[in-house]
């Protein structure tokens, strides 16, 4: 049942520099990790984004990115999904 | 704050999210502020596997179609900057 | 050591949105630690409602999947979700669109508050 979400997450963790992704549904909870990524996560991912949402209620959904020095995560929500993505990025 | 291009406003709030000073588009937004100060907040429960504590975040960024936040911690204050996003420049993050 | 506690888990009640109570209660449901707003339904904090826990984690292990860790209902207004830190039960009432996915991630920031009350009602 899965496969098809997997085999997304396993794409997505493919890319350059991606070393985790983590996607949750609209309680917070995990659908699924890969990578370098805990499942735990998912919630925080979820409210970041809800937290977001309620900068600008009517724009669309915006992209959330956290960053240091070596790494990024990149927040996005769609519908009911909340996706996150761990980059490590050289500056 | 010197004036950033295409810079529309921003806020310095202290630790609290209590606001220091502001102008343009944000001045006195305290709504702003204290949703900011809500995502600042969450950024320290965030994954330990693939974000080690110890490391922290340098900087936070909300980005719209045409405008974004960006946000940094500093000097025991948090500074807030809102942008619009020319086309012609480069997007800070693309997805 | 309990006003700590007791800050601690004030903070937490502020900061996640829909949350409406955490409770902290020996076995039988008997509160050790309550934060919350008025906003709980009174019948969910009552020790027989937050007893039967122990009941439904010992038909949850009979599961074959080893002990039962968490266990949420969720209810048309509300969720419960109720953490296995036996011997202390720790209770979590929200409103029915809560992020549940947070409410679980609280796991390893309470799990030092666990610790030293489970030593405080040992030595009592």
């Amino acid at each position: 049942m899965e496969k098809h979400l997997n085999r997304v997450m396993e794409e997505i963790t493919n890319q350059p520099g991606v070393y985790g992704c983590v996607l949750s549904d609209h309680q917070g909870l995990c659908l699924g990790a890969h990578g370098q990524a805990s499942t735990e996560s998912s919630g925080v991912i979820t409210a970041l984004a809800e937290q977001a949402l309620k900068l600008e209620p009517k724009s669309v959904m915006p992209i959330i990115s956290l960053e240091n020095d070596n790494r990024q995560l990149i927040i996005r929500r769609h519908g009911v999904l909340t996706c996150g993505i761990y980059k490590s990025v050289c500056n | 704050m010197d004036r950033k291009s295409n810079q529309t406003g921003y806020l310095v709030l202290n630790e609290e999210g209590a606001v220091l000073s502001s102008s343009g588009e944000l001045e006195n937004d305290e709504k702003t502020a204290n949703v900011i100060m809500g995502m600042i907040n969450l950024t320290s429960q965030i994954d330990s596997v693939a974000f080690p504590p110890e490391e922290g975040f340098k900087k936070l960024s909300i980005v719209y179609d045409d405008h974004c936040y960006i946000v940094c911690l500093s000097n025991k204050k948090v500074h807030i900057v809102k942008k619009s996003i020319d086309n012609t420049d480069s997007i800070p993050v693309t997805a | 050591m309990v006003e700590e506690v007791r800050k601690l888990l004030q903070d937490i009640l502020q900061k996640i949105q829909g949350l409406h109570c955490i409770l902290i209660t020996d076995r039988d449901g008997v509160p050790l630690l309550k934060v919350g707003t008025d906003k709980a339904p009174e019948n969910a904090l009552r020790p027989n409602f937050i007893s039967t826990f122990g009941l439904a984690i010992d038909q949850g292990s009979k599961l074959g999947l080893g002990k039962t860790g968490t266990l949420i209902c969720s209810y048309a207004q509300y969720q419960v979700i109720q953490m296995n830190k036996l011997p202390l039960i720790v209770t979590f009432i929200t409103s029915d669109t809560c992020n549940t996915g947070h409410i679980l991630a609280l796991q390893n920031q309470i799990n030092p508050i666990i610790s030293t009350l489970t030593l405080a009602v040992a030595e009592s």
